[in-house]
């Protein structure tokens, strides 16, 4: 038993340094997109927005036009304008409203996907410094483990739906193209599968509190 | 529960204090006092054969069924 809680004690600690270690890496990386603000991450802003800008804001305006593309190495190919746009120049302004209404949807969900991660590390945390003294089987921990699989499977959903937004961004920037944007379907399931297992855990702690309970008023 | 268990009754016959039970039992009072309130879940065969030895008594003065509980 003491080799037992010393182990959960040593997850505990690891689960402190890693996440640390994430956040800390994480902030390194994204600092430029924290400085600037929410909506200038490249996922939000289309894809290649530069490539996108280069095309048709500015390279290929007039007929005739073409793109010439320098790529790693020696490689390069040459993009006509026909084979690109149908003749309407692409303007990031033309359907604000609607992308701005779309980025305010993943921004929420963004936010309640980051705290739904805070407070799984919390639960998570906490259930440690409630087994690492032994106290492992109490309703407590149940509900701890249970809000942990529910934010699992709210989170895989929620990512599924800022999926969707994300296409739906993506619709809007190639409205004036010829080009079609087709929607994969792309559901998180290993985290809505780490859930559902965390909601079956819950059930076994469950049994676990009751065969507990029964040993204690055991006579 | 349809259990009740009678243990004040025949400590009240016997003229014994529940501490007395406890120390001749070789039970805790937390665990008799479980018993005495009826809050325990099961009995081990053990306990009661030695609280019946102690109070001389059979298990069914000391638990009784009642169906309307």
């Amino acid at each position: 038993m003491k080799k037992d809680l010393k182990s959960i004690r040593l997850i505990r600690f690891l689960l402190i340094a890693i996440s640390s270690v994430v956040f800390l890496i994480g902030i390194y990386q994204h600092r430029s997109a924290f400085m600037k603000g929410w909506n200038e991450t490249p996922a939000i802003d289309g894809p290649h927005s530069g490539f996108h800008a280069a095309i048709f804001k500015n390279v290929i305006s007039k007929e005739g036009d073409s793109l010439q593309i320098s790529g790693q190495g020696s490689y390069r190919f040459k993009l006509e304008k026909e084979y690109l746009v149908t003749g309407d120049v692409f303007s990031k302004e033309q359907g604000s409203s609607q992308v701005f209404l779309y980025k305010v949807c993943a921004f929420v969900l963004m936010t309640t996907i980051l705290i739904l991660t805070v407070l799984i590390l919390l639960n998570l945390f906490r259930f440690l410094g409630d087994s690492s003294r032994g106290e492992i089987f109490t309703l407590v921990n149940i509900d701890r483990i249970k809000a942990i699989g529910l934010y699992c499977v709210s989170m895989s959903l929620l990512l599924l739906v800022v999926d969707l937004i994300n296409f739906l961004i993506q619709l809007e920037f190639f409205r004036f193209t010829e080009y079609q944007v087709n929607y994969a379907f792309d559901l998180d399931y290993t985290l809505f599968a780490v859930g559902m297992v965390t909601m079956v855990i819950m059930y076994v702690f469950k049994k676990g509190h009751q065969l507990k309970e029964e040993q204690e008023l055991t006579v | 529960m349809a259990i009740i268990v009678n243990l004040d009754v025949m400590l009240a016959r016997r003229k014994m204090s529940l501490t007395e039970l406890s120390e001749r039992v070789g039970i805790t009072m937390s665990n008799l006092s479980i018993l005495k309130t009826g809050k325990a879940k099961a009995v081990r065969l053990e306990t009661l054969n030695a609280i019946c030895e102690v109070l001389d008594c059979q298990p069914g003065d000391i638990l009784e069924y009642s169906a309307a509980e």
